[in-house]
């Protein structure tokens, strides 16, 4: 290949001898590219053979995401390549949103092996065409540079998820749900392309700004545009569910950063982003505590996190606009880290709901039950995955929900206004959340892997595939690995914060760099919470074993539970998912408006009764279901005008002429 | 350092003190002589002596919980003012390590209540993470209005700064805080009337539901880990309330402690004088409670001078 144009972006010393390691690390990305493309086009082609389709697709998968992965970090400072036409650039920011999607690309793929054999025969070449063409499209919306080849692949990326969406066809209402997610898709796509429309015209920063919100915010899942993530999305198959859920909403978060540049507008920008986060997370963490589908649960929570997100992103831009740089970096590090934990865990999760499906052939929290007995690792993984998701040490999901608490402390303590109204909220509601989050979590894991099981084949359940559990296994050794290395991770975020915040390494008198914030101020704290939350685990190992000292620790009787004086207990007598949030979906009955379906017992012999109890989602009830309904009303109207009367278009015609004419005419005279 | 040292031993081994004379006051008031002052001791040795029983229905979870649940407590222990003098341990920051791992022993504690699946402890359960979700909200209330107050993050300047001269100044409100405080370890530990550890009534038991299936030393661990955690919430009302440079050395320890124990003194006579709440009234007292925080919060912010 011969590059036209290569630029080393940092300009390092020894010149020469970079560029050749840059040279050598941007092939070796190109070509992770390529044969993720091509193993897809091979898998598509030899679709009928089904052992030879999978094993090429999952060979491509592993190559393509290794080399792009060991190209990624090869050269972490960064490069752009112009080639004809094209333009590609990697730098920093890029790496940050790449490395979730090449780690839980790669891994999707391994589960993705056990995920689909001896299920969807002659289909899996499809899966794999979709799949590795889903993460060349991811890789290319970060290295795009110009507007028409971001537009380009962004709309790729969110086709080809489309289809990965509609894959199990077969099922009642996937088309519908293939439907809502293209529609979300192109919309996101329509405002982007008005949105660099606005940046070329200079018209207005802040509308710029905004019109960038709505398009980016669509791939997020704001609240209101969040409404394919939580109904559509789910759809798709779980290792691909994964990387989409825990990877591609990230991305828009990208587009934000890479894009729009807030600068000039950055008190704005900050309180949009935290008022957004704020509804966000707690709009998305009470759905998820009243969903019954264990994936659609996930899907909210989600949208909870990808708030917590928001919430830092917003806290940072607050924090640079009062000129108070510890809010800024404390906020910005936690948003970065907290994405990069949130895609970890909720790729394990979103995998470990595959493996049950697999395992149980069902999802809905209320007939599962009892699991950790049958699929123990499986169970294992997931709860600690779901602990640390809902925030808690000594695991990975706190340290960024933590550093989010310290940036609106430094705002509390020496903002005013409206700077220190935001940091309260922030801090009440991030308690708030966090206390709903365990309850949630508590919910999904008592429901699917504790008690009695309430599956009728639960015999029959055997968590058999290696290879999904080795994923699963993988996403856990990296979470603990990323609680460990947090301190140094954060530190690698600097040139991002800079960037993003539009800082551009302007420090006043007396005041402290970001990477000084960073490595002084985060980095002892971050350690202290590692350390901490080691210490945690050291010492519950070592009181388990000295318990085992103790005289009566061996004798360990194994009975019936108590069961409440039940001549003939059954699994149905104990509590559910559902029955165990409902004093909280109560609670928040005013948001939530679950809607009840009562069968009453009466007489003296009753024959049935029964309760069920739905959710659905505030976005579609509050506002899209009205608005759609409007349109319909109004289309409806409109429609009588086609009649089928010839001379009635005929008027139609002549009167718009004339509005025309006098618009055309008098109007602009007048004006 | 030394005299936090002294706080921390004797907050380990005092705590089981404080459940028996919540008892010994609740006898007194109903004209009873009551359990020994000790009664705990004595379970706690008995119990840890004993085999244990499991479910045939829990996988191994209900094992660990107690033990995790009770290190967790242990460690926030660890970053408290004891005895007035400052943790060793302290970090910017810490307060917020310290609220979390408190959640995390909550959580643990109800997952392993529905490892055994029964619905007496899927109730309790069910009923815990309602109630802690709400007192969560007060905790960092209260945390909130201390930062502004002190300046500082970490726990022990949250709870030891606040010296006289800021008595005389924010008195009252830090009174409205403390009350707050007062409402949420009532709350957490499931005393006065918040909750009833007397009855086995499904109609009045929170945490007492959540450990029905416990025996052994794993039971010991529970009852262990309760006293403490009461110590803890116990200590984080009375040092909002104890300014800070009025004592220290052997008078701060000693000041802290027997606060500590008044505190279990008036948990006993609220414990006999009020009757249990309705569940349906107790999320409405939490929310009184962050009211309070609250308040204290805004006339801080608007009337401190800032």
């Amino acid at each position: 290949m011969s590059y036209i144009n290569i630029t080393c972006v940092c300009f390092p010393r020894n010149f020469i001898k970079q560029r050749q390691g840059v040279i050598f690390a941007m092939s070796i990305m190109n070509i992770g590219l390529i044969v993720l493309v091509l193993s897809g086009l091979c898998s598509l082609a030899l679709t009928r053979r089904d052992s030879s389709s999978w094993q090429i697709g999952v060979f491509g998968c592993i190559v393509g995401c290794s080399l792009c992965l060991l190209g990624g970090l090869w050269s972490h400072a960064g490069w752009s390549l112009t080639r004809g036409e094209l333009q590609f650039r990697h730098d920093m920011l890029s790496l940050l949103f790449q490395l979730p999607i090449l780690v839980l690309g790669l891994v999707g793929g391994i589960h993705s092996v056990g995920y689909f054999r001896d299920h969807c025969e002659g289909r899996q070449g499809v899966y794999w065409f979709f799949y590795n063409l889903m993460l060349a499209c991811m890789i290319w919306v970060t290295l795009a540079v110009r507007p028409i080849e971001f537009l380009l692949s962004w709309e790729l990326m969110g086709l080809l998820c489309a289809f990965l969406v509609m894959f199990n066809y077969r099922e009642k209402g996937s088309g519908h749900l293939a439907w809502i997610y293209l529609l979300a898709c192109h919309a996101s796509g329509l405002v982007l392309q008005l949105m660099f429309v606005f940046g070329d015209t200079h018209n207005s920063e802040m509308l710029f700004l905004i019109v960038g919100l709505v398009g980016f915010g669509l791939k997020i899942g704001f609240p209101l545009l969040h409404v394919w993530l939580t109904e559509a999305q789910p759809a798709a198959p779980a290792p691909a569910l994964a990387v989409m859920s825990g990877s591609m909403l990230n991305l828009g978060f990208y587009g934000l950063f890479r894009h729009v540049s807030m600068s000039g507008n950055e008190f704005f920008a900050g309180t949009t982003f935290t008022i957004l986060g704020l509804v966000g997370m707690l709009f998305g963490v009470m759905f998820a505590l009243g969903q019954g589908n264990l994936k659609r649960l996930l899907a909210y929570s989600s949208m909870g996190n990808m708030g917590i997100v928001a919430l830092g992103v917003g806290l940072g831009f607050l924090g640079s606009s009062s000129d108070n740089i510890m809010m800024a970096v404390f906020g910005m590090s936690g948003a970065l880290l907290h994405m990069m934990n949130h895609s970890c865990l909720k790729g394990c999760l979103f995998m470990g709901t595959g493996s049950i499906w697999r395992a149980a052939g069902e999802l809905r929290i209320d007939r599962l039950g009892g699991l950790l007995k049958k699929m123990p690792w499986t169970g294992r993984f997931f709860s600690c995955s779901s602990i640390s998701l809902s925030g808690l040490p000594p695991f990975n999901g706190f340290t960024g929900v933590f550093l989010l608490y310290m940036s609106a402390f430094h705002g509390m303590l020496s903002g005013t206004g409206v700077v220190l109204l935001l940091s309260v909220a922030s801090v009440l509601a991030l308690a708030l959340a966090g206390g709903l989050a365990s309850a949630m979590h508590a919910k999904a894991i008592g429901g699917v892997f504790l008690g009695e099981s309430r599956l009728p084949g639960i015999d029959q359940v055997r968590d058999t595939c290696k290879t999904m559990r080795y994923a699963l296994g993988a996403l856990s050794i990296l979470s603990f690995a990323l609680l460990l290395s947090s301190p140094w991770l954060v530190g690698c975020f600097g040139g991002v914060i800079e960037h993003v915040l539009c800082l551009g390494g302007y420090v006043e008198e007396g005041g402290l760099t970001v990477a000084e914030v960073l490595w002084q101020e985060v980095f002892p704290l971050l350690l202290g919470i590692v350390v901490f939350s080691f210490l945690t685990l050291v010492v519950v190992a070592v009181l388990m074993f000295v318990c085992r000292l103790l005289p009566g620790r061996k004798l360990i009787d194994r009975k019936g539970a108590w069961d409440c004086g039940f001549a003939k207990p059954t699994s149905r007598m104990q509590y559910t998912g559902t029955a165990f949030v409902q004093p909280l979906v109560d609670y928040f009955s005013a948001i939530l408006r679950p809607i009840r379906q009562l069968v009453r017992v009466e007489g003296l012999f009753p024959t049935r009764g029964s309760c069920e109890i739905r959710m659905e989602d505030g976005g579609i009830r509050g506002f899209w279901g009205p608005l759609f309904r409007l349109v319909g009303w109004v289309s409806r109207k409109v429609h009588r005008l086609q009649c089928g009367y010839l001379h009635v278009y005929l008027l139609i015609m002549v009167v718009s002429l004339f509005c025309l004419l006098f618009w055309g005419f008098v109007l602009e005279g007048v004006l | 350092m030394d005299w936090w040292l002294v706080s921390l031993l004797s907050a380990l081994v005092l705590c089981p003190l404080l459940p028996g004379l919540v008892n010994r006051v609740k006898a007194f008031f109903a004209g009873r002589s009551g359990p020994s002052l000790f009664q705990l001791y004595y379970d706690l040795f008995k119990l840890l002596k004993k085999g244990r029983v499991y479910s045939l229905t829990s996988c191994g979870l209900v094992g660990l919980s107690p033990w995790f649940s009770l290190v967790c407590v242990v460690v926030a222990l660890l970053f408290m003012p004891l005895g007035m003098c400052d943790s060793p341990l302290r970090f910017t920051g810490d307060v917020i390590l310290f609220l979390y791992l408190l959640l995390l022993s909550r959580l643990l504690m109800v997952l392993g209540a529905l490892d055994a699946g029964t619905s007496f402890e899927g109730m309790g359960s069910s009923r815990k993470v309602h109630f802690s979700a709400l007192s969560e909200l007060v905790l960092l209330g209260a945390v909130v209005f201390l930062i502004c107050l002190t300046g500082r993050m970490d726990l022990s300047g949250l709870l030891n700064s606040a010296g006289v001269a800021s008595w005389g100044r924010y008195g009252v409100l830090l009174l409205l805080t403390s009350l707050g405080l007062y409402i949420v370890m009532l709350s957490e530990c499931c005393r006065g009337p918040f909750g009833d550890p007397d009855t086995q009534l499904e109609l009045a038991m929170i945490d007492e539901a959540m450990v029905l299936d416990y025996s052994g030393s794993d039971l010991a661990a529970i009852r262990y880990a309760a006293s403490l955690k009461m110590w803890v919430f116990g200590s984080l009302f009375v040092m909002v309330l104890l300014p800070a440079d009025l004592l220290d050395g052997f008078q701060g320890w000693l000041a802290y402690s027997s606060s500590i124990f008044a505190t279990a003194l008036s948990i006993g006579v609220i414990e006999s004088v009020m009757a249990r709440y309705r569940f349906k009234k107790i999320p409405q007292v939490l929310l009184a409670g962050f009211g309070l925080t609250l308040i204290s919060l805004v006339f801080l912010l608007f009337f401190g001078g800032r």
